[in-house]
């Protein structure tokens, strides 16, 4: 019996918070005061309460400031898939194998800016979707540096371009790391600048240095 | 036994009506939240239309089954699942897809959801190049030629 009334105590506020209508927070209070014919003689019952006449409400007072950019942008942006909300587009795109992200970018600035952020490698990670490429890189007896990637999952090598020589260039590498199994999740954007040459062996020696695995997931390289 | 066998009935927006066990109905995180919550005999989803319920009834029964007999013989039933699923989405068109990717997020059903994003991302992954994807999923890209060219470059040197 007691198992019983404890279970359904937490059920019925359940089922009062799925039937709930949408509250507007933003909406004004006031509207809770139109009955009162009197709000003069209100006010001598609730010391403190501000005087608030219905027709005298300012119908700007809760309306957004034209000065957040920001907002006014997300507002306008186009939806990343036409008839999805972007959350379970998202869910959708993060799906989408690590070869083929090359073409995400291209397709439009919202899938760009999706594609390329660190958000998106740590979503896949989150889903366990993350495919991880080793990366080989080669110096022959002229000093010349290539380099080379091999995909973990298929056990193939993409070919690379020729790295830049002398040109200055920036690589950025996404690491996530998983220092424990729970939960802890950290991504962080290693970007070095400079020279190949200097480039090549900071970012490694800044992967070397950390005692905990690293898990490269996205690498990108710029040439200045 | 007899609990496995009550029967439970969901109307969908358009009032298409729809009678399932109530092991069906425990596929979907929602629905076993209402059914515990409001013990009426009949639910009405307004959210889903007649056509999208069916589907996720279709799935939820499916699954529901294998789970059941997967007693004897989990290996081949986790095989037949895996055909009936992808049977089940070869020819969904987008717009359904994208109907019962809304209603497994509505009635929470984890699965449906992650099958019916991997069929989108399958989508995208047959496309060819940015521009079919544009056109296979109603896209308009808002680059200019020039931006459009710098990002092609840029993807030269991004290996992801």
């Amino acid at each position: 019996m007691d198992l019983s009334s404890q279970r359904q105590s937490p059920n019925v506020s359940t089922g009062v918070r799925l039937q709930a209508p949408l509250v507007d927070s933003v909406s004004c209070y006031c509207r809770v005061d139109s009955s009162l014919k009197t709000v003069v003689e209100a006010r001598k019952f609730v010391p403190g309460s501000k005087l608030c006449i219905q027709p005298n409400i300012n119908p700007n007072a809760h309306r957004r400031s034209k000065n957040n950019p920001k907002q006014e942008r997300t507002r306008i942006q186009p939806p990343l898939l036409p008839g999805l909300p972007d959350d379970l587009a998202i869910a959708c795109l993060i799906r989408v194998p690590r070869a083929e992200h090359r073409k995400l970018r291209l397709v439009c600035k919202s899938w760009y800016r999706l594609a390329s952020g660190n958000f998106y490698y740590s979503e896949r990670k989150l889903i366990g979707m993350s495919e991880e490429w080793v990366y080989v890189f080669k110096k022959d007896r002229d000093g010349k540096i290539s380099w080379t990637t091999f995909d973990l999952v298929s056990h193939h090598p993409h070919p690379l371009p020729p790295l830049p020589r002398e040109n200055d260039m920036s690589m950025s590498l996404v690491d996530v790391l998983n220092h424990d199994k729970n939960n802890t999740r950290i991504w962080e954007n290693i970007a070095v600048k400079g020279q190949s040459k200097s480039v090549l062996s900071n970012i490694w020696s800044s992967i070397a240095g950390r005692a905990v695995k690293s898990h490269i997931v996205h690498c990108q390289v710029l040439q200045a | 036994m007899e609990n496995e066998k009550k029967m439970i009935t969901l109307k969908s927006s358009d009032d298409v009506t729809f009678e399932v066990e109530e092991a069906v109905v425990l596929e979907s995180q929602f629905l076993s939240h209402l059914v515990q919550d409001c013990p009426a005999p009949e639910h009405k989803i307004k959210e889903v239309t007649g056509k999208i319920l069916s589907k996720v009834v279709e799935y939820c029964e499916k699954h529901v089954v294998v789970v059941v007999d997967g007693g004897d013989s989990s290996s081949s039933s986790g095989d037949d699942l895996k055909k009936w699923d992808d049977k089940f989405i070869k020819e969904m068109d987008l717009s359904t897809v994208y109907d019962l990717i809304a209603a497994a997020n509505y009635l929470n059903i984890q699965a449906l959801l992650d099958l019916m994003c991997q069929r989108v991302a399958d989508v995208i992954t047959a496309c060819k190049d940015h521009k079919e994807i544009r056109e296979t999923l109603g896209i308009v890209s808002d680059y200019t030629a020039e931006e459009e060219a710098e990002v092609l470059k840029e993807n030269e040197w991004a290996f992801d």
